[in-house]
């Protein structure tokens, strides 16, 4: 399994996600999440955030958002069949339930990276992934990136 | 629960003084990621589940009946493959 990288960005919303990154239209594949990154570049402010790494359960109808690229961690390695979507301005289906919620200052950056064996992993069904959600959130810039295998 | 670290968290920058590093594992039922709690037992963060002998969250364990997320995922591939055949015929 090859390993890729990709981050997306936005003014943070209590409702739409940062970054999805799901399995292809066409071609699905499973995908295994090992690392998270989320911060905010914006102006350092005492504002509180919590960030969720939610499912994707159904393909739903989304709208909007811009597609960012995934890079392969080895340049030798082929094009992720991945899709990954930054900004929505309506998301996919997502799970009520959070895989991981991190509580956390704007100030603040936090990562969580998997050992081999404990990696988030996603079914080979078109369209299911993962999203990353501030539910709690200032309307401020913030980023995040996701490495995973596929 | 030293051996069964499956994952690695870190803070840095807000009110704290230096990086705040904590131990995760991943539930095998659920796939939800769990903090271990230092020196404590799985009961603690979790559960033990006997049949696929590993660790599972508080809610998993709380269940008290064991779905290995391999399975489910296997299930929701299935079902998806299945799905797309009966479109593919003209069916629902």
């Amino acid at each position: 399994m090859a390993r890729y990288g990709t981050d997306g960005t936005r003014t943070a919303s209590t409702t739409l996600s940062v970054l999805e990154l799901v399995a292809d239209g066409t071609t699905a594949r499973r995908m295994s999440i090992y690392d998270w990154i989320m911060g905010s570049g914006a102006t350092p402010a005492d504002n509180a955030f919590e960030w969720q790494l939610r499912r994707v359960t159904a393909a739903g109808t989304p709208a909007g958002g811009s597609t960012v690229n995934i890079e392969p961690l080895d340049s030798a390695d082929v094009a992720a069949l991945a899709d990954a979507t930054e900004g929505r301005t309506t998301d996919r289906t997502i799970d009520a339930d959070s895989l991981l919620s991190i509580p956390l200052n704007q100030r603040a950056s936090f990562r969580w990276v998997a050992a081999p064996g404990g990696e988030i992993i996603t079914p080979a069904t078109v369209s299911l992934g993962i999203v990353v959600m501030t539910p709690t959130s200032a309307a401020v810039a913030v980023s995040t990136s996701l490495h995973f295998s596929e | 629960m030293a051996g069964r670290v499956q994952g690695y968290a870190i803070w840095t920058g807000g009110d704290f003084s230096g990086p705040a590093e904590a131990d995760t594992f991943t539930c095998s039922h659920c796939q939800r990621v769990v903090f271990i709690k230092p020196r404590a037992p799985a009961s603690e963060s979790g559960g033990w589940c006997g049949r696929c002998d590993a660790l599972i969250c508080g809610r998993c364990a709380d269940k008290g009946v064991c779905t290995p997320w391999e399975k489910q995922l296997e299930r929701i591939e299935a079902k998806a493959e299945q799905d797309r055949m009966l479109m593919a015929m003209g069916i629902g």
